[in-house]
């Protein structure tokens, strides 16, 4: 059997014992294991993996990563939660859809904690969801803009695949945090977009509340400004050059324990579950891309992207053809498969066909992180319509994907931007360097 | 999920809080030290040497939790017994993955062990983190070998897609 043949069997391998439910780090990492032990030798493979391993453990832009989560995690127990969609409700409650608009802005503003979809659709619909149904609205509005706004945690910086996508293509993760701020924030707005258009339509799906007078309003802002105030920081470090992206997560984390000892959450039990918790998820991470590594050392010595660089090059289009057709497996692999794991198997496969074409792996990053985060909306895996669901199980989850149609469309608009004017991703790294 | 906060999983959460608080003090101090005109050097090998106890603390951690993301789409369509073997073949596989990478580790270690190995700055050893990362290793090993010899799954092992 010849290398490529070799690496779509280990595709299929992988793809098989995913659905078996093995850890996608054990999947990925044994198949890579067993494909290099078999085109090279097990003693090969096996200092392959020795390499892979203490190299990744000791990587000092990985170190960002547990950073970052260690920073959200003891923002989450000084209450950054709650507060957020509070304040967004306060300023545009009143207008129709207001709680549904207030939802977006307010995962919005928690993606730029915590870096993770499913934990600001989750964090932010036990929040909002109560309050939209307590004030009327239709649960496909208000159900679908928390799954949807929850996709906003993935893009906007910082944001945990693209800390992983910037190991695995060795690419700059300020560089790559710069470039998708200008995503992230017109993600949000066309989001914000669709929940005004469909109460323009319709405005009884999103009914108006009491106007809040302003001094409410300031003051519920005043509540969260120490926490923006730190973000923006941590976020305009690294874009202006101040520090790296893992000294800015270190900032970010010092900033994060002053916050909380300034509103008295500061304690031993506090800290050690936001260590808990960080260690949990790192452990997670840091396994899951170690696995990918060596998955990924397995593909380039199958020479399997030069066999599918030859077969792209046969696609009409040119490079427009396939980057259709990446999206096209892309969103179909969406539907199956966990977005992480997607990130991982991909790349490696993808990232040489870009730079084949002269396209910036910095945008390919932001583009691949895109695409893929609209699989959090799609079924039938579908996860942020899941855990959504989590939280109102008296709302079906066919009304949940219904909800989701039109931010589904949206995100297809917002991905044809992306494609066509790649200046939104690529603009701000290349005035401010990253 | 367990929640390994006791005996091991206790001295995991000491390890790897000291190696997230001293990369966190370590870089923090650098960035001031470069702002005001007095360079910390040898910083990032110091942080490196945070992140390794921190890191592998944290998969030795999240291994003892079972916490490792899985794609949750067929399996509970399943028959309990096949649930049941997906399991058991997930813990195998898993323990073997986790074997290899400590072989791996083991193997590279003693290759350096008469090398020497330091950092360029400071001089760090690095043989004591490699056994750090070792003796993690086989604590996730283990770990992972553990739901082996468990009479049934657990209801909720393996939360799927938490990658994101």
């Amino acid at each position: 059997m010849d290398g490529p043949l070799i690496c779509l069997a280990g595709f299929g391998l992988v793809v098989a014992l995913l659905l078996l439910r093995v850890p996608i780090a054990v999947s990925l990492g044994v198949v890579g294991l067993g494909g290099l032990a078999l085109l090279l030798s097990p003693e090969a493979a096996v200092i392959k993996a020795g390499v892979v391993t203490f190299t990744t453990i000791s990587h000092y832009e990985l170190g960002t990563l547990p950073l970052f989560l260690f920073m959200a995690h003891i923002l989450f127990s000084a209450g950054v939660s709650t507060r957020l969609f509070d304040v967004a409700a306060r300023f545009v409650g009143h207008k129709p859809g207001g709680l549904a608009l207030a939802s977006i802005a307010g995962c919005a503003a928690f993606g730029t904690v915590s870096g993770s979809s499913l934990a600001t659709a989750a964090t932010m619909g036990l929040v909002a969801l109560p309050e939209m149904k307590k004030a009327g609205y239709d649960p496909r509005l208000s159900t679908g803009s928390l799954a949807a706004g929850g996709t906003l945690g993935v893009l906007i910086p910082p944001s945990g695949a693209l800390i992983v996508y910037g190991v695995i293509a060795e690419q700059s993760i300020g560089k790559l945090f710069t470039a998708a701020i200008f995503p992230g924030l017109s993600q949000a707005a066309l989001y914000l977009v669709v929940v005004w258009l469909i109460c323009r339509l319709n405005p009884s799906l999103g009914p108006v509340q009491p106007r809040r007078p302003w001094r409410e309003r300031l003051a519920a802002l005043g509540g969260i400004a120490d926490i923006m105030a730190l973000v923006l920081f941590v976020l305009a470090g690294i874009v202006i050059g101040w520090f790296t992206p893992t000294e800015a997560a270190a900032i970010g984390c010092i900033g994060a324990l002053v916050i909380a000892a300034a509103r008295r959450k500061l304690a031993i039990a506090m800290l050690r579950n936001a260590v808990a918790e960080t260690l949990r998820t790192a452990g997670m991470l840091y396994l899951v891309i170690i696995g990918a590594l060596i998955f990924s050392a397995f593909v380039s010595a199958t020479d399997f992207a030069s066999l599918i660089s030859s077969w792209v090059e046969a696609i009409p289009g040119g490079k427009f053809g396939a980057i259709l057709l990446m999206v096209v497996v892309l969103l179909v692999l969406g539907m199956f498969l966990d977005g992480m794991g997607i990130m991982l198997l991909m790349t490696p496969i993808f990232l040489p066909i870009i730079q084949q074409y002269g396209l910036s792996p910095i945008w390919f990053g932001i583009f691949l992180v895109r695409t893929i985060e609209m699989g959090f909306l799609t079924p039938p895996v579908g996860m942020n319509v899941y855990v959504i669901h989590g939280i109102a199980p008296d709302i079906p989850v066919s009304t949940i994907f219904r909800g989701v149609v039109p931010f589904y469309l949206a995100d297809l608009v917002h991905l044809a931007m992306l494609i066509v004017l790649p200046a939104i991703t690529l603009w701000l790294p290349s005035v401010v360097g990253g | 999920m367990k929640r390994p906060g006791e005996g091991i999983g206790g001295v995991l959460l000491a390890t790897g809080g000291i190696g997230l608080l001293g990369a966190m003090l370590t870089d923090a101090i650098a960035v001031v030290g470069r702002h005001v005109g007095v360079p910390f050097t040898g910083s990032i090998e110091l942080v490196q040497a945070f992140i390794v106890l921190g890191a592998s603390s944290a998969i030795a951690y999240a291994s003892l939790g079972a916490t490792h993301a899985a794609v949750d789409l067929v399996f509970h369509r399943m028959p309990l017994s096949a649930q049941h073997l997906a399991h058991r073949l997930a813990a195998l596989l898993g323990f073997l993955f986790v074997a290899a990478l400590l072989a791996g580790s083991a193997w590279i270690a003693w290759e350096y062990r008469d090398a020497g190995e330091r950092t360029e700055l400071l001089g760090i050893e690095l043989k004591w983190l490699r056994l750090f990362w070792l003796a993690c290793a086989l604590i996730a090993a283990a770990a992972m070998l553990a739901p082996l010899f468990a009479r049934k799954p657990p209801a909720d092992s393996a939360s799927p897609g938490e990658g994101h």
